[in-house]
């Protein structure tokens, strides 16, 4: 007896302990999770974690405005074209960063050569700025080397470095007289501007936030006080932390099995979330038979795009796609949500493929999905499926993302058709569909289908120089026509996430925050979110 | 030769396999597709700065130069820099290794405490009841994979009865021990903290047995059969007709003997854990390496491919090495010189 009493104390002291350790600490806390692995140097971050983390942590010169509202200042106070080729803006006044400095025009001209000298993340969007010097300690000034228009949308993923923090805290390294150009100190250490700093980062398993009280924009009154940000966590043990009230935003990456199983749970609410990019088949232009317009045109009227759409289906009420109306998408300059979608017609998917100077039976066509992403399979075999209704054989080949990227560097080795997502960096469409269908861009995995039509070139390069935003809209708007009369590449469905988040923290403040802003990353904004 | 000597030699051919181990993995980490510069610097890098990356770790070198660069470094305590984490390599491995050593001397300590009663108790009690129900739990132990465990034992203790913790070493709330070890059981005792040693006790039991279980199995299977030819020789009967008391014949005369191949697993299933691990670390989000090797794998990190290699082939080959001196203890007609 007395042994079975002493067994039955230890397993309630081990209960009591389980118990008692569940969050007693005073200070609000949202628990996330992402894919990873978080980049927290404002020079190399590029994906949509790195996002997150820099968007909290550091702040740019401007930002985008909620609901579509296009750009608007944060570091700075505006910005003046003096002439096609010159960008000055003009800085906020007292704005510190998190070791107590005062920002002026030096650190941003710092954080610019710092960005292109590392030459990472997101120095491809600068590639037509020539130089960047600080007029005066308020004042930057942009030089391009030809008209660019998207410069000042770009200067949204130019964060800002408190440079004197940084060169303090460089040691050797590979950029001259910058040493290592604090590379090493970055790591782990935050030196913005932003609503929080950078308590602890390993790029492996989590970064904590912990809230910048100085903050010149201030926060919520129930923002909460520490973020932690897990990386690469199983959706099971997602689904259990959420339902536990152990976790509060789950990543948008969960299967479709998981979000209908938490979509019955009362403690869990699902957010929906547009977000700027889309799943596309990209096809290759360049490679028999999709070098005649004909043949890309039969296949594009040919796909089920309803079959496609469907796919996405979480529950009967739920679907996790949008059909897709061509290039732009929403939350980007120039998205027309009334636009028609692109929809299938076998009749006029025949009809075109009878002109096509090639005859389908004599091609085998190379069907590919990127194999770390399992999902996409289907829209492969989907494509597969609609190709042998017009005579084509077809193989499906799951590529690995590395080998994927290695055979995209010439057209003659990529496949006929990739499936691959794109999501915009920025809210212009030069980001997205310059990077993409240009001629003078393929070989990259963004720009699989080599695409090489001389019309669609003169609008993109018009687009670039064209300072006049309602005109921007026409130019773009025509090019996305180009696109699909030209059918350049198939679309299979914009971009449309579930966000489980936990009743801790759902509410409007919250859900607006994560509804709201369209640009990669930018819709975890902790400052803006509230803890019930 | 004497004992030392023998030692002398198995540390002097463990060298050999080591760097055997080494010249493998060296090549083999340089078959996976895909140019590791390019996917360490992302899509948006600019050629120079891949081609530069590619100079500093020396790509462009012959593979002989590049193992002997790498060999020289290894000498010097360098393990160079990880592509994937971005922060020297020795450095990953200091952080992940002692959280999956941890688990797997849990899971080691588990699988000795529940599989060899288990074994012993089939054995003992062959063909009956007990052993019928001792051979069912060791089956399924021995069928079922790691990872369908961790789900299993998720599914029991967060949802039907959430009274274990399923994530982490720790409680987020709590503050971690001063770092020592870098085994967090140990790290807080030493420190005198009994919350978070409690704390961390729970957070282990859940993967520990996940890990644990199917290696229970093994174990437990073992020790029945070897326990059970052991019952039927004929110093047992010899035994018995002296009246000599059935503990005693089962602990002096049955257990030693028909435990020799049974350590030898448990050697094996130990070192086979550090390796294994890595889908139980993923579902409980335990901060270990058996995830990093594997996260390294898929972003072709060749620095941390090779550090994570060589770190389980040192702990097999020290394993190794136990299991020969436990086995030598226990049975004295296996000589050095065998």
């Amino acid at each position: 007896m007395k042994k079975i009493s002493f067994f039955k104390t230890i397993l309630l002291s081990l209960i009591i302990s389980v118990l008692s350790f569940s969050f007693v600490s005073a200070k609000t806390v949202i628990r996330t999770d992402e894919a990873a692995i978080g980049e927290a140097d404002p020079a190399k971050f590029s994906d949509n974690i790195d996002s997150v983390i820099i968007f909290n942590v550091y702040d740019a010169l401007v930002d985008e405005g909620k609901n579509g509202s296009g750009l608007k200042p944060l570091l700075s106070t505006g910005w003046e074209y003096p002439d096609p080729n010159t960008l000055n803006v003009s800085l906020k006044s007292g704005v510190k960063f998190h070791s107590g400095n005062t920002l002026d025009a030096d650190d941003v001209v710092y954080s610019f050569n710092r960005l292109m000298d590392m030459g990472q993340g997101f120095s491809f969007l600068f590639g037509s700025v020539e130089s960047v010097t600080a007029l005066d300690a308020s004042t930057v000034q942009f030089k391009t080397t030809e008209p660019f228009a998207p410069l000042v949308a770009s200067l949204m993923r130019l964060a800002i470095v408190d440079k004197d923090d940084v060169q303090a805290n460089t040691v050797d390294g590979n950029y001259g007289d910058n040493g290592d150009y604090g590379e090493a100190y970055l790591l782990s250490t935050s030196a913005g501007t932003g609503a929080y700093k950078l308590s602890e980062h390993d790029p492996n398993v989590k970064t904590v936030l912990v809230k910048n009280d100085d903050y010149f924009q201030g926060h919520n009154a129930k923002a909460p006080d520490e973020v932690i940000i897990k990386y690469s966590v199983e959706a099971a043990t997602i689904k259990a932390l959420l339902l536990r009230g152990e976790h509060e935003i789950s990543s948008m990456w969960l299967p479709n099995e998981v979000l209908a199983a938490l979509s019955k749970e009362d403690s869990v609410d699902l957010v929906k979330i547009n977000r700027p990019g889309s799943w596309m088949n990209k096809l290759n232009n360049r490679r028999a038979p999709f070098d005649d317009v004909h043949c890309r045109r039969a296949i594009q009227l040919a796909y089920d795009y309803d079959a496609l759409y469907q796919s996405f289906a979480i529950t009967d009420d739920l679907v996790a796609g949008q059909k897709a109306s061509g290039a732009l998408i929403a939350g980007v300059l120039g998205y027309d949500p009334n636009k028609a979608p692109i929809e299938r017609d076998i009749e006029k998917a025949k009809a075109e493929q009878a002109k096509c100077k090639y005859n389908p039976s004599d091609y085998t066509l190379d069907l590919a999905w990127i194999a770390e992403v399992p999902y996409e399979e289907p829209w492969a075999l989907q494509l597969q499926a609609n190709a042998m209704e017009l005579g084509y054989d077809a193989t499906v080949t799951g590529l690995p993302w590395a080998k994927f990227t290695e055979q995209v560097s010439s057209w003659e080795n990529t496949p006929h058709a990739t499936v691959v997502s794109v999501l915009a960096n920025v809210p212009d469409p030069d980001a997205l569909m310059y990077a993409q269908f240009h001629s003078s861009r393929g070989g990259t995995w963004m720009s699989a289908e080599w695409a090489n039509d001389p019309e669609l070139d003169a609008l993109l390069e018009k687009g670039r120089t064209e300072t006049n935003e309602a005109e921007r809209i026409k130019i773009y708007q025509a090019a996305n026509q180009v696109m699909i009369d030209n059918a350049i590449t198939l679309f299979i469905t914009d971009f449309v996430g579930f966000q489980p988040i936990s009743k801790n923290v759902s509410n409007s403040d919250t859900i607006s925050t994560q509804q709201q802003y369209g640009t990669m990353g930018r819709n975890l904004s902790f400052r803006e979110m509230a803890v019930n | 030769m004497n004992t030392l000597q023998y030692f002398l030699r198995r540390i002097f051919v463990s060298i050999i396999v080591f760097f055997g181990v080494s010249i493998v993995i060296f090549c083999l980490a340089r078959l996976i597709p895909g140019d590791p510069a390019r996917i360490a610097l992302g899509p948006f890098a600019t050629d120079e700065m891949v081609e530069q990356l590619r100079e500093t770790l020396h790509l462009n070198e012959s593979i002989f130069i590049q193992y002997g660069i790498f060999i020289e470094k290894l000498f010097q305590g360098d393990l160079g820099i990880s592509t994937y984490t971005k922060r020297p390599v020795l450095v990953d491995i200091v952080s992940y290794f002692p959280a999956t050593f941890e688990l797997v001397l849990m899971s080691g300590l588990l699988m000795i405490l529940i599989g060899m009663p288990l074994g012993i108790l089939s054995g003992k009690f062959k063909n009956s009841i007990i052993d019928n129900v001792a051979r069912l739990i060791s089956l399924l132990g021995v069928v079922t994979p790691s990872f369908l465990w961790a789900i299993i034992l998720m599914l029991i203790f967060a949802f039907w009865f959430p009274i274990l913790p399923v994530s982490e070493r720790m409680n987020e709330a709590l503050d971690p021990p001063t770092l020592v070890t870098g085994l967090l059981l140990v790290d807080s005792l030493l420190e005198g903290n009994f919350k978070v040693f409690g704390d961390a006790f729970l957070h282990l039991i859940l993967p520990g047995l996940a890990i644990a279980l199917p290696a229970i199995g093994n174990v437990a299977r073992l020790t029945r059969t070897n326990l059970s030819d052991v019952y039927e020789k004929q110093y047992i009967e010899f035994a018995k007709s002296y009246s000599f008391s059935e503990y005693r014949i089962a602990t002096k005369y049955a257990l030693k003997p028909a435990s020799i191949p049974t350590v030898t697993i448990i050697g094996l299933d130990f070192a086979f854990m550090l390796g294994n691990a890595f889908l139980v670390e993923t579902v409980f989000v335990w901060p270990g390496m058996a995830k990093y090797g594997v996260e390294v794998i898929l972003a072709k990190d060749l620095n941390g491919i090779i550090a994570t290699a060589l770190v389980i082939t040192t702990f097999f080959l020290i394993i190794n090495m136990i299991v020969d001196f436990v086995v030598l203890l226990l049975n004295p007609r296996i000589t050095t010189k065998d």
